[in-house]
């Protein structure tokens, strides 16, 4: 595997890295499965097949809720480049909009749906009101890292002003479950999981195949060579917020409605593994979401087997580090180049 | 003769003040005490607030009578923060009610909150601090002094809980144990399993857990994994609402197994906990002496004041705003350390006793500056050396259709 | 030899934080012409290809393009109106396939979106199917016609700038802005370059405006050269007038300091 020999250039050397990181990926990934098949069986022979099996049903439900929770925050991070720390305030929201739309007299579903079409709303006008505003004004990473905090802050103190501060449910039966044999997995957290699992196969072939998706991940690119192909960037942009909005209004909704109690502070609770599986997915990558979530959502049930539960955050961000030494990008992702 | 036995009290209050703390500014003629009631109103322990809140302010209207009655003039009122179950606010919340004129603080509910007031603001002040929080940490913590409870700490709970299971599932029989990853529950489940093996009993597992974890389904599988004959909860509302349903998940959990401390009890389930999680389980309290006058009297109370129905450590409430009341008299003063200084002398073994049956003879006795000792509605407070009372009662209860029912006490020491 | 211009720029001016990088410059680009545009380092050059894609807003002065003024128009609306630029440093959307870096660049279709796929997809396809036979019969241009399907990071810095330029002729422009076109490349495959440029404008009339410092290149390529220094069009006209102005020798050789580049 070389550069093409026409070309002597000193470009030489940086397309050969080119070539191995495109290579590379999907070895990473396989690699990856491959390790976990492998622990897997490990854990299943120490400590018996059911438990582990469990474990692993369990390691997906909250991967998935993580996962599903990171695709607006790695579009919003890959696509703007802008470090989102209201994003889990944003699913603070769409779980929010429900209880009012269910208390204003809508039926549970079409609630949730306006949920997501309101935190979609939401996320909008946070673009029109202070992330266009800032950007026009050319502010730096700090001011928008801390402009991000204080939005956070911002939606958090809203909700808790109009909601208050007291644990809410939404009312759903969180006590069911469905048993496979020895394992159980609960009725909700299944429906949480397969709309979790669709949900980001939609998005990753959205971004894949659609012209809005080619043209977002043409401005995560490159926004100069996006422009100058004719595309319109604050569309591009507006769109990027739209559809991180929807999704965030989503995970709340999925998470408030399966976890069955909540209160305005979950969304920040959640963040650490959302920016976890965002980084450890590779930044911008949708499928990258999925797969930070679920490798972060299983280490942390699998560790349950061998350790306290009370350890559990601790083993699930030290794997998280060890990882990152190994594969800065990420799993999808792709070696920054100097363009 | 009212105004004769006005003027008495007056003056009485007046030599207090140049006898205890001289130079203190507050008037002679009308004492304005302010208890501040540091509220769990939101964040995990939020079950316990309204009932903390109406405990308090029952007890300001009791002592604001018995003042009347007895003609003197010191005048109770209640100003309340919210400590949110978090350490920074419940410090912001106690400078709040600092502000606001407090001369004693009841609450918080959790040891790191009280740890936090302490430090922050209550020790150097001078004021006294009465916090529900029932871990043994508290008994160590350098304080000054102004530290008391009127809650037992949990070595006894834990032998009551102890007591609890003996009586309702056997002796030496095997125990789960979980608990939310915090002081409260570390140090309880570890004196319940001192107590549990001293016994001849087994402990299958010890599960605990971050409060901030997205999924307990793993923890609620060991929990039921070897099949134990009961399982000790040592949680807040607020986690086991989710705790509580994974338990449920597993499909293996019997509620009625479950024994829970007491930050799990209260008179109605509240309705983020799945019913299944604790129908038919039990749990301890603790608890007052039920058979008594003051007992009826206070729940007689209770009920015509109307709101929140009555839950567990509402009496200790009640009584530790009585307790910094009648030392307010005793000292003829507000002044938070005057106040501290004659907690002991307002409990004093051997002294005349009073009960809230006849509060206005207790103020007129403390207003001489001579000891008394106030029975309270929870019992007899005798406060070791470290603000810790020997009270030793304690209610086992189950819940049955949602409602907390009591079942029996128990004694402990 | 007054041929109808295409782009026409009167007294722009465009200064950053104090430093003026165009003073008041003027000039036109005839219709159909290749025209190069030279100069010092730091004479405004690349401030002036920002100036007219629309990167940059002029601080006064006037553009017109094909007859309509773009002074300060969205990049992405001058280029929908034919007037494409390629950067001094390539780039390409390393992230995706040759073919989709082509497709991007195709003109704004309706039928991208998923609800069109799903309502109408042979009018759909047939749109993408029109642009895809573009495309391909671009790249098979450009030599490229074997990498369509290989992600363009993985391409050679030659062939990026290939891609580069197919890309910007992918919107159909009418005209293109090439800033350095040679640059990095080796002399073979710049001399390549330069032909399918002067091909093009034999096919399809399109007009090229390059920045380039080998002389030699503009004076063998150019129809006609603007010569810019410290922010101002200092001359204007063809090679050979160009080669006999004082004023040019002068800027090259004996000019003040260069100032920053910007």
């Amino acid at each position: 595997m070389s550069a093409t020999p026409t070309v002597r250039a000193s470009a030489a050397e940086d397309d050969a890295s080119a070539v191995r990181s495109r290579l590379a990926s999907p070895s990473r990934l396989t690699v990856l499965v491959a390790v976990m098949a492998v622990v897997f069986c490990l854990l299943a022979a120490l400590f018996g097949l059911v438990p582990t099996a469990q474990a692993t049903i369990n390691g997906f439900v909250a991967g998935s809720y993580t996962g599903l929770g990171a695709i607006g925050l790695t579009l919003v991070l890959g696509i703007l480049k802008l470090v989102n720390f209201a994003h889990g305030d944003l699913l603070v929201a769409g779980a929010y909009f429900t209880i009012l739309f269910a208390w204003l007299g809508l039926p549970l579903p079409l609630a949730m749906l306006g949920a997501m079409v309101a935190t979609a709303a939401l996320a909008l006008v946070t673009e029109k009101i202070v992330w266009q505003p800032l950007r026009q004004a050319k502010a730096g990473t700090l001011q928008l890292f801390l402009s991000a905090i204080g939005l956070g802050l911002v939606i958090r103190f809203s909700v808790q002003f109009f909601a208050g501060s007291q644990v809410r449910t939404l009312g759903a039966n969180v006590v069911d479950s469905i048993a496979l044999g020895p394992l159980r997995l609960g009725t909700l957290q299944a429906v949480a999981l397969l709309v979790g699992l669709a949900a980001m196969l939609l998005v990753g072939l959205a971004l894949r195949f659609t012209g809005i998706g080619k043209e977002m991940r043409a401005f995560a690119d490159n926004r100069a060579l996006a422009e100058v192909s004719g595309i319109d960037t604050q569309h591009v942009i507006n769109m990027t917020w739209i559809v991180s909005g929807f999704l965030a209004g989503l995970a709340g909704i999925l998470y408030a409605t399966a976890i069955g109690s909540f209160n305005p502070n979950f969304g920040l609770t959640l963040l650490l593994s959302l920016f976890a599986a965002t980084v450890l997915g590779g930044i911008g990558n949708a499928y990258g979401a999925l797969v930070g979530g679920l490798v972060i959502g299983l280490s942390q049930e699998w560790s349950t087997l061998m350790f306290n539960a009370r350890w559990k955050p601790a083993v699930g961000f030290a794997l998280l580090i060890l990882m990152l030494l190994f594969m800065p990008q990420g799993i999808f992702g792709r070696k920054k180049r100097g363009s | 003769m009212s105004w004769r036995i006005e003027r008495l009290g007056g003056w009485a209050a007046v030599s207090a003040i140049a006898f205890v703390v001289s130079g203190h500014g507050a008037s002679a003629e009308s004492l304005d005490l302010k208890i501040g009631a540091l509220l769990e109103a939101s964040g995990p322990l939020s079950e316990i607030g309204p009932p903390a809140e109406k405990a308090t302010n029952l007890a300001a209207e009791v002592a604001n009578k018995a003042a009347k009655d007895a003609g003197a003039t010191i005048k109770v009122g209640v100003v309340t923060a919210d400590a949110q179950g978090d350490p920074q606010a419940a410090l912001s919340a106690a400078r709040t009610l600092v502000d606001k004129g407090a001369s004693c603080i009841l609450g918080p509910g959790t040891t790191p909150e009280s740890i936090s007031v302490l430090n922050g603001i209550t020790m150097q002040r001078k004021i006294t601090l009465w916090p529900l929080a029932s871990s043994t940490r508290l008994r160590t913590v350098k304080d000054d002094g102004t530290i008391y409870r009127t809650v037992a700490a949990d070595d006894l709970q834990s032998k009551a809980l102890v007591q609890a299971i003996e009586n309702h599932v056997g002796k030496g029989k095997s125990v789960a144990i979980v608990f939310r990853n915090e002081p409260y529950g570390d140090a309880l489940s570890k004196s319940f399993t001192t107590d549990w093996k001293a016994t001849g009993g087994t402990i299958t597992t010890t599960v605990s857990f971050d409060p901030q974890q997205q999924s307990f389904d793993s923890e609620a599988g060991q929990v039921v994994a070897d099949n134990p004959d009961a399982y000790v909860v040592i949680d807040y509302p607020e986690t086991y609402a989710k705790f509580g349903a994974a338990l449920v998940r597993t499909g293996k959990f019997d509620a009625k197994k479950v024994f829970v401390a007491d930050a799990l009890s209260f008179a109605n389930v509240p309705e983020n906990i799945p019913a299944e999680a604790l129908e038919g389980a039990y749990g301890v309290a603790g608890g007052s002496p039920t058979g008594t006058e003051t007992y009826k009297l206070f729940n007689k109370l209770w009920d015509e004041a109307g709101g929140v129905a009555n839950a567990s450590y509402t009496a200790n409430t009640f009584d530790a705003g009585i307790l910094c009341f009648l030392a307010a008299v005793q000292a003829g003063s507000t002044e938070p350390g005057a106040i501290r200084d004659k907690i002991r002398s307002v409990t004093q073994d051997g002294a005349p006793q009073f009960t809230i049956a006849n509060l206005s003879e207790a103020v007129k006795a403390a207003e001489t500056g001579k000891p008394i000792d106030y029975v309270g509605v929870s019992g007899l407070f005798r406060f070791k050396d470290n603000g810790d009372p020997s009270t030793s009662l304690y209610d086992v209860f189950q819940y049955k259709g949602g409602k907390q029912v009591k079942v029996e006490q128990v004694n402990v020491k | 030899m007054t041929a109808e211009p295409i782009l026409e720029v009167a007294n722009a001016v465009k200064s950053f934080d104090g430093l003026t990088a165009v003073a008041g410059a003027s000039f036109t680009v005839e219709k159909g012409s290749i025209t190069a545009l030279i100069g010092p380092n730091g004479a405004g050059k690349t401030t002036m290809f920002d100036l007219l894609s629309g990167f940059a807003k002029p601080d006064s002065g006037a553009i017109r393009f094909a007859g309509q003024p773009i002074t300060g128009k969205a990049p992405h609306r001058i280029a929908r109106l034919g007037l494409v630029r390629t950067f001094q440093l390539t780039r390409v959307l390393a992230g995706m396939s040759v073919i989709d870096n082509m497709l991007l660049a195709a003109p704004r279709q309706p039928g991208q979106h998923l609800y069109s796929l799903l309502t109408a997809p042979r009018h759909a396809n047939a749109a993408e199917d029109k642009a895809r036979d573009a495309a391909l019969s671009l790249l098979e241009t450009f030599g490229l016609r074997s990498k369509a399907a290989d992600y363009a990071g993985a391409l050679s810095g030659g062939q990026r700038k290939l891609l580069e330029i197919a890309r910007a002729l992918m919107t159909e422009p009418s005209m293109v802005l090439l800033d350095e076109p040679m640059a990095g490349v080796n002399p073979t495959l710049g001399h390549t370059i330069l032909d399918h440029i002067a091909s093009l404008r034999q096919s399809n009339g399109t007009s090229f405006l390059f920045v380039e410092h080998d002389m030699d290149v503009v004076m063998n390529r150019a129809d006609r050269i603007v010569v810019m220094a410290q922010g101002r069009v200092i001359s204007m006209g063809t090679p050979e007038q160009i080669r006999a102005d004082a004023a040019v020798i002068e800027a090259y050789l004996g000019g003040p300091a260069p100032e920053a580049k910007p």
